[in-house]
């Protein structure tokens, strides 16, 4: 056992009992308390090196208490469940925890690549892009290095073993925070009656009150805190949300939170999912998620035990561990002097505070003053000294505006340098909604842009650092944008006896304290630790000519880490504004974007995976086709029967055998999935002549029509056989995977562009089951179940529809053809799909009828020489390219979509490419989809593309492969050689032929 | 070989099934198919109270309203959209359409999409946990959790599927789904109602 919590001031309390804890770090075995974050452990522990920087490798401590953290990344678990990149300051402890931190080999205390920090001068911003340079070709060998030596952590490469869950919310107001101003403001707005969400990312309510040393209404802040949120939990209309941190804020008060329901238990005790991404439609956001310490800049600050001022009261007073034995604390602002004292009060002597301000007075450098703490004015800490922990501090004089040293320096012996550099106020999620944070000189922050009546930022991200302000304004916030939605009338409710603010010296605008040599001579002053970005860095992109703040960030990659900057943003801004001798004003910050912190994917994809990945529609007969195939093709979210292997049947036989039965004797396909709009209406008519490419005037009941439709631009967008089912009433067949876009676009036009119309869409795709029978056998099928229609020739005739009944089942019969054979497409309610699918099977028994799947009807529909829209098409292709100008009727007299753009000049092109048939030249090689066409096998690379392979097929019922392609000008070329070359290097030969490869003449189909 | 009533149902395969952790002894959510209604989807520019003459609506009920569905001589009519409704109905469709006809103007499409959707009733305490994890939908107003009458019913996106539904009773809601999706929705609810346990009823 290591470490044995010697800087444990005492026993960690929760609910009134202590549990110890069993954890690893970097596998070694430590002991810390239920309540414990694996960092405060860690400190306990006296584990002063937890990482390694990212570009230097030097040794790291743990310098903050939160989400702030920019050096205690840690890999968290083992095997498949591992987690990469969390930060050790919100890791909860659990029995049994096991991290290690995310880079250090062979250990974090003996690293390697610390070697790379003997080179830091080499390594300026932006020394990627001037080393790497050149050669050019040695780039990829570069990368490979440079990545293998970046990163953070490991992703697991198994599959997660945990699940994850989505969960969606309205509610009237949501409550981002739940310190003391977002708790009272949650009260508020409960008690007024109002729907409300108050989502915090700790484990407990209370934010700053449970680590500071205030008192309110006669009460610790602790105790206060948990009085409020006993009164917020016993509101039924109040939702708490734990653990959960708001990280994205989008249009119109849409906010993702992401909950960690399991995160903080031990993997054996483990129920439930693992994260939650909560989904939050709120009518009011109230901000209220506080601010950051900043610390100061100084040389070395990045020594382990350089911490933030208030995470050291953190550490002492929530965790009651005290980060070491001596404290030199380095300030330009009051506050921080409660840290001071917070040491203090557990009989701790050794503290000096350094404040860079003279001559000040306030309550709390008075108390500081009464307790014997020792106070350096006028003074700044300018270096650390130490390697792996901070053994001395240096100070010295410093100008009355801090900007210059102005005497020698003084070393003090310490372990610990605490800093406190003002506030930043946490105006990320507000400036996610595209608001450019303000700069408020008086409080040296940026505070939170103008937003709408909608959303409301209060106590510290609002600016408000004092937390009597805090309550005051979260208290009105609740009141106010509960009576804003018509609860209450807008006046607190809840009574708090407030004291008097504390009086405050003024910050001092310092942020980085001078030392003796400039900043840009490599001093090793981190203002973003995670990046290892340095004022020096900062100073040396404003020297190369990076102006914007933004350019600066990028070249730097200052605020890129997965702490996005908390810490080091502001600084970064200030530093860059004295390099340009400019205010920050001017200069200004860059914008925040989601994530707030970084967000699994696993929440993100929730339970959107395998198997529910998405959605997926069946057939009526599905459960036929399960019994007799297990080769499936999702075609859209359809799943449809891809071929009927039969024993000892691989995919090509299957398919030969499926098409050969379909030109020869009879096979059924299940063609439910095609898409079916019912038009109605008394100008349904006109209302398909205007979508519909060709006339559709002389359709009457009981007739089809082959249709195209088209784009504004001319391209086709869909096809398929319309009909007119009755006076009024038509009925649009679509491809599978376009009906749902069709729908949109029919609806679109009829809407927005001819509302004058009286037309009805109703998609009905789900309605009917459609069997198709096709090949010259099919009458015959279809004559024996259906004893009311007479399906000869000359009563039935090809692309007419009847209405008859099929097994007893009414039906609507039509006689189109998707093979080139004699068809019947037979449509009944879907509740008896299976039924007629069934019978259809028994009574082509005698006939040989052979089911077959999508692979056998797009090769029987390519030896015809029909299109499917999407595959032959891709949406750059004109009737006219695809041979299909007869289906073309100009001059109708509202004309069609798309018409007039086939008059453009592009679209009359001779060179554009046509729709052709490939036949290679020996009849056996069959050429892939997406082969390129090229005119020479001699050409030098890059060789000019004449046209690609669309579709193509290398078993049918022609005993040869086939293809179709689109080739420039190909319609003229019919009968020349072209080449195809492959990923191997050879070529394939082939002639340009007709598309229609079956039957030119359309004979079989008309029968 | 089938028989032409074994396909009526469009999860029949599915009746039976039941999904719960280890840990969980009770069934948070039960599934049930209700069959034997008629659907018509009505679309018209004249208002709903032209075409729903006598509605049996609530005093309080504004039937030219949004999101709701109110009762009708022959059943229930539920709000699709503008112009666009849904009659759940006992009545043969053809008893319908003779009625539109003779009752109102032209102006009127009635398409019978009966077959088009599988409806579903969902119920048990797991309810509004497990709508919420598939639908974006703002179901406050809909009082699941209250033994009160509701009128509201929405069309909209329930695990990435388009369904229609509106409250039965105290959690228990009636949804319609498209016919094809069915199957797919028992696997979801099954899985995501495993937590707290999932049965589909026969």
């Amino acid at each position: 056992m290591s470490g044995c919590n010697i800087n444990r001031l005492e026993p960690l309390n929760v609910a009134g009992e202590s549990t110890v804890i069993n954890f690893k770090f970097n596998s070694k075995k430590y002991r810390g308390y239920k309540g414990d974050t694996l960092a405060s452990a860690l400190i306990a522990n006296k584990v002063d090196v937890v990482g390694r920087s990212f570009k230097f490798s030097r040794p790291r401590g743990i310098v903050g208490h939160w989400s702030e953290e920019p050096n205690a990344i840690v890999q968290v678990g083992s095997g498949a469940g591992t987690v990469p990149n969390l930060k050790a300051t919100q890791v909860e402890l659990y029995e049994g925890l096991e991290a290690k931190s995310v880079n250090g080999w062979p250990t974090v205390n003996f690293d390697f690549m610390s070697l790379v920090g003997v080179f830091e001068k080499l390594m300026p911003p932006g020394f990627y892009y001037k080393t790497f340079m050149y050669p050019g070709r040695f780039w990829m060998l570069y990368e490979k290095y440079i990545r293998k030596a970046a990163g953070l952590g490991k992703v697991p490469v198994d599959s997660d073993p945990d699940y994850y869950d989505k969960e969606n919310h309205h509610c009237d107001i949501l409550v981002v925070g739940s310190g003391p101003s977002g708790m009272i403001a949650a009260l508020e707005a409960g008690l007024s009656g109002a729907d409300v969400i108050i989502a915090d990312d700790q484990s407990e309510m209370g934010g700053s009150l449970l680590y500071s040393n205030h008192s309110l209404e006669g009460k610790s802040g602790f105790n206060w805190a948990k009085l409020l949120e006993n009164k917020i939990s016993s509101l039924k209309n109040v939702t708490v949300i734990n653990r959960c941190t708001v990280f994205g804020y989008y249009d119109h008060n849409f906010l993702t939170m992401i909950e960690r329901c399991n995160d903080h238990i031990s993997v054996t005790s483990k129920s439930g999912p693992r994260q939650k991404l909560h989904r939050v439609r709120a009518k009011r956001v109230i901000l209220a998620t506080g601010a950051f310490e900043r610390p100061l800049v100084f040389a070395n600050n990045d020594i382990p035990g350089v911490m933030i001022a208030s995470s050291v009261s953190a550490y002492i007073n929530r965790y009651k561990v005290l980060p070491g034995a001596s404290l030199v604390l380095c300030t330009n602002n009051d506050y921080a002097y409660k840290t001071a004292i917070d040491w203090k009060s557990e009989g701790n002597n050794r503290i000096t505070i350094v404040d860079t301000r003279r001559a000040v007075k306030s309550e709390l450098i008075n108390q500081a003053k009464a307790l014997g703490i020792k106070i350096i004015y006028g003074h700044g800490v300018t270096e650390a000294k130490g390697k792996k922990r901070v053994q001395a501090a240096l100070i010295s004089p410093l100008s009355a505006n801090g900007s210059e040293l102005i005497g020698g320096s003084t070393e003090i012996v310490c372990d610990v340098i605490a800093t406190s550099g003002g506030w930043s106020a946490a105006v990320h999620l507000n400036s996610q909604t595209g608001v450019k944070p303000v700069w408020n000189r008086n409080i040296i922050s940026f505070t939170p842009g103008k937003t709408n009546e909608t959303q409301v930022s209060i106590g510290a991200c609002n600016g408000s650092f004092n937390l009597i302000d805090c309550i005051q304004e979260g208290s009105e916030a609740g009141a106010l944008m509960s009576k804003n939605l018509g609860f209450g009338k807008g006046k607190p409710k809840e009574k708090i006896a407030l004291d008097k603010s504390e009086n405050e010296h003024p910050t001092q605008p310092i942020f980085c304290i001078p030392h003796q040599k400039p900043s840009i001579k490599g001093l090793k002053q981190f203002v973003d630790q995670q990046l290892d970005v340095t004022a020096g860095s900062i100073e040396l992109a404003a020297k190369e000519g990076f102006e914007s703040v933004e350019h600066v960030k990028r070249y730097t990659a200052l605020g890129f880490g997965t702490d996005q900057g908390k810490l080091g943003n502001v600084n970064g801004m200030a530093i860059l504004a004295n390099a340009l001798n400019k205010s920050i004003e001017e200069t200004g910050t860059t914008m925040f974007r989601p994530a707030y912190t970084p967000t699994t994917f696993g929440a993100i994809a929730g339970r959107d995976v395998k198997v529910l990945f998405d959605p997926i529609r069946y057939t009526p007969m599905h459960e036929w086709h399960k019994k007799h195939t297990k080769e499936f093709e999702n075609v859209g979210q359809w799943r449809r029967p891809w071929y009927f292997p039969k024993v000892s049947e691989g995919m090509e036989q299957a398919v030969a055998r499926e098409c050969l039965a379909v030109r020869n004797k009879v096979g059924i396909l299940d063609a439910s999935t095609l898409g079916k709009i019912d038009v109605k209406g008394k100008d349904a008519l006109e209302f398909l002549n205007r979508v519909y490419t060709n006339d559709f005037t002389s359709l009457t009941p009981g007739r089809c029509r082959y249709g195209l439709m088209l784009k504004e631009d001319g391209m086709i967008f869909d096809d398929g056989v319309c009909a007119c089912i009755d006076k009024n009433h038509y009925l649009i067949h679509t491809t599978t995977g376009g009906a749902a876009n069709v729908l949109s676009w029919l609806e679109m036009w009829k809407q927005t562009e001819w509302p004058e119309l009286e037309v009805f869409l109703t998609s009905v795709t789900d309605v009917w089951a459609t069997a198709t029978i096709s090949g010259p056998e099919s009458r015959k099928v279809i004559s024996k179940i259906c004893r009311d229609i007479d399906f000869s020739d000359d009563n039935f005739k090809f692309m007419h529809l009847k209405h008859g009944t099929v097994a007893g089942i009414e039906a609507r019969i039509f006689r189109i053809s998707f093979t080139g054979e004699l068809s019947f497409e037979i449509n009944v309610p879907s509740r008896y799909g299976l039924y007629i699918w069934s019978k259809l099977i028994d009574a082509g028994d005698e006939f040989g009828i052979t089911p077959y799947g999508t692979e056998a009807m797009h090769v029987l529909r390519a030896e015809k020489g029909f299109i499917i829209v999407g595959q032959d098409t891709d949406g750059s292709m004109s009737p006219s390219d695809m041979g299909l100008s007869w289906i073309v009727k100009e001059g109708k007299k509202f004309s069609f979509l798309g018409e007039r753009s086939l008059h453009r000049s592009d679209l009359l092109r001779s060179d554009r490419k046509q729709f052709v048939g490939l036949l290679s030249n020996d009849s056996k090689t069959h050429v892939p989809e997406g082969s390129q066409i090229v005119t020479s096998k001699k050409k030098k690379f890059p060789m000019k593309m004449e046209g690609h392979v669309t579709s193509s097929y290398a078993h049918g019922s022609l005993g040869y492969p086939i293809a179709l392609a689109v080739v420039e000008n190909g319609h003229q070329r019919l009968g020349e050689t072209v080449f195809s070359p492959q990923a191997d290097g050879s070529f394939v030969d082939l002639k340009i032929v007709s598309p229609v490869f079956y039957d030119s003449k359309g004979e079989r189909s008309n029968v | 070989m089938y028989e032409s009533t074994e396909s009526i149902s469009a999860i029949k395969n599915r009746k039976g099934e039941i999904k719960r952790l280890n840990s969980v002894s009770q069934v948070g959510i039960n599934v049930r198919e209700i069959s034997g209604s008629n659907k018509i989807n009505i679309q018209s520019h004249l208002s709903a109270e032209a075409l729903f003459k006598s509605p049996e609506k609530p005093s309080s009920f504004d039937i030219e309203g949004q999101c709701h569905y109110f009762n009708f001589s022959f059943g229930q009519v539920f709000w699709l959209g503008p112009h666009e409704w849904l009659l759940s109905t006992n009545n043969d469709p053809r008893e319908i359409a003779a009625y539109f006809k003779d009752n109102v103007s032209n102006d009127i499409a009635l398409s019978d999409v009966t077959d088009g959707y599988c409806e579903l009733s969902l119920e048990g305490e797991s309810l509004l946990k497990i709508l919420k994890q598939g639908m974006t939908c703002d179901l406050r107003d809909f009082n699941l959790e209250e033994d009160t009458e509701s009128n509201q019913c929405v069309q909209t996106n329930f695990a990435k599927m388009p369904v229609i539904f509106w409250k039965n009773s105290k959690l228990s809601v009636n949804l319609l789904v498209r016919r094809s999706y069915a199957d797919y929705l028992i696997d979801w609810l099954l899985e995501i109602g495993s937590e707290d346990g999932c049965e589909i009823l026969s």
